[in-house]
Parts: C-alpha cells; sequence; structure tokens
C-alpha cells in the first residue's frame, strides 16, 4: 500500500507525459490543465489503493482516462463506435512510401519529415475518435503494452488490439490528407500508380 | 520459394508492437532478411509511429500548472 506522504515525489515527474496525454486528449491547453489536475487530484486521494512496486504510469493513465471520459468527453457528441470506413493495409506506404519516397530517392524519414509538419501530425492524432486516440496515444506515444492498455481502458487485449489497428490505418489516412492537400499529391489515388504530368 | 507478403504485414503491427510470439517473431525477422519489399514496408511503418510519438511527447508543462496541483494535493483532505 502506497503511503500519501511520498506521492507528490512519486507523481510529479509523470506530469509532462500526463499533460501531454491530456492535450491530445483535450485537444486545448486549459482543458489539459484542468483535467491533469484533476487526475493529481483523484490519484492523491485514492492513493492508499495503489500497490507500491506495480506500473504507477499505468495507473495515473487509468485515473486520466477516467477523468477524461467522465469529465470531458461528456460535453462533446459521442457518436458511436463505427468504422469510418475502411482504410486499406499499409494504405499510407503504398501512397508514399513506394512511389514517392522511390521516386524522389530518399530515405522514408526525410520523406516523411518534408510531408507532414508536426502540427499535422499531432492534428492527425486528435482529429481521431476518442476509442482510437486513446489506444493510438498508449500504443504509440507512451509505449505501453497490449495488456496494460486493457486494464488502463478496461477493455478485453482484442478490443485494443482492433481499435490499434484501425486507429493507425485511420491516422495514415489523415496523414496522406495533409500529404496531398500541401504537396499536391493526387487527392483521390486509385489503382494506376505512375501519373506523371 | 515465394514468400507469403501478405501474411507478413498481417503480423506487422503485432511484430512492431513487440507482441507477436517468438514463433511469429523468428518467421517475420527471417521474412524481412530475404524480401527487401516488406522490410521496406516495415521500416516505413516504424518510421511513422516514431514520428508519431515524437510530434506528440512530453511538452513542457506550464509552471502555472505545477502549482496548482501541488497546492490541491497539500489543501486536500487526505
Amino acid at each position: 500500500m502506497a503511503d500519501q506522504a511520498t506521492f507528490a515525489d512519486d507523481a510529479l515527474p509523470l506530469m509532462p507525459a500526463l499533460y501531454s496525454a491530456a492535450l491530445r486528449l483535450t485537444r486545448n491547453p486549459s482543458d489539459a490543465e484542468d483535467l491533469v489536475s484533476e487526475t493529481y487530484l483523484r490519484a492523491y486521494r485514492s492513493y492508499g489503493t495503489f500497490t507500491v512496486g506495480t506500473n504507477l504510469k499505468a495507473w495515473m493513465y487509468r485515473i486520466l482516462t477516467n477523468a477524461y471520459i467522465s469529465e470531458y468527453r461528456r460535453r462533446q457528441r459521442r457518436p458511436a463506435e463505427t468504422d469510418l470506413g475502411d482504410v486499406e493495409n499499409l494504405y499510407l506506404y503504398r501512397r508514399l512510401g513506394g512511389d514517392t519516397a522511390a521516386r524522389l530517392g530518399r530515405s522514408a524519414e526525410d520523406e516523411l519529415a518534408s510531408l507532414f509538419t508536426e502540427h499535422e501530425v499531432r492534428q492527425a492524432v486528435e482529429d481521431l475518435p476518442d476509442y482510437y486516440r486513446l489506444p493510438v496515444l498508449l500504443a504509440d506515444v507512451e509505449g505501453f503494452s497490449y495488456s496494460e492498455i486493457a486494464e488502463i481502458l478496461d477493455v478485453p487485449i482484442g478490443t485494443v488490439m482492433s481499435r490499434l489497428h484501425r486507429g493507425r490505418k485511420q491516422l495514415h489516412k489523415r496523414l496522406y490528407d495533409f500529404a496531398a492537400r500541401h504537396r499536391l499529391l493526387p487527392q483521390e489515388p486509385e489503382a494506376g500508380p505512375d501519373d506523371r504530368s | 520459394m515465394a514468400c507469403d507478403c501478405d501474411d507478413i504485414c498481417r503480423d506487422l503491427h503485432l511484430y512492431l508492437d513487440g507482441e507477436a510470439t517468438v514463433a511469429v517473431r523468428t518467421v517475420i525477422s527471417a521474412h524481412l532478411e530475404c524480401c527487401p519489399s516488406c522490410a521496406d514496408a516495415f521500416h516505413f511503418e516504424s518510421q511513422v509511429r516514431m514520428a508519431v510519438a515524437r510530434c506528440c511527447c512530453e511538452e513542457p508543462v506550464p509552471e502555472s500548472l505545477r502549482v496548482r496541483v501541488l497546492r490541491a494535493i497539500y489543501t486536500a483532505d487526505p
């Protein structure tokens, strides 16, 4: 059982990560600050139930997620969980990594940096609906395992896997849309691959 | 012998997430050694993830938030 007296020392180092996640969830700094503050207060009050030696970061994220769902998501219209149109596997790679990268003779890394700004990548993440955004953030930004994410979000592992998979595909689709809009790539790419004019 | 690239790419996320079983990991690693096109795809996917992580991680915490949290904790009823 954890001691409340050590809470600040134990939990404050996690604030930058929690604040960043809160920004991606609430999409604005003022709500993100409220969410982080609420998370710490809830965590402090129930710190006695935290088992020392287990994963404090995952425990804090679970509180953050619950606080977000109860306090903030309630304000928004909550769409039913639907597949936003299926996106094929390797969508972005097949659009960019294959043709464009090869044509420009660059590495995938340089290619990416030249196609999206950091702001656009953040925007693409923020545009995901909650049920995709949460698992994508937890896995790809925070590096939690499937089982940790299942515990944080209180859903079965199979649900984590399918949401992650679909969420990443939607994210890639969105990134392609940004690249297409700003870099004059084909807007509605269909089969015909090599359309240089 | 032709490798089954579709099967390999279906497990791409499990592999990159470090959640594939040892057996699956071994098969994929061996395939990536001999198939440059799948190796490119895997490399690209991992670069996208790294870009997402880089763009979304650890933004500076406003000092006012730190103060607010500390104040809330020290004045909260236990």
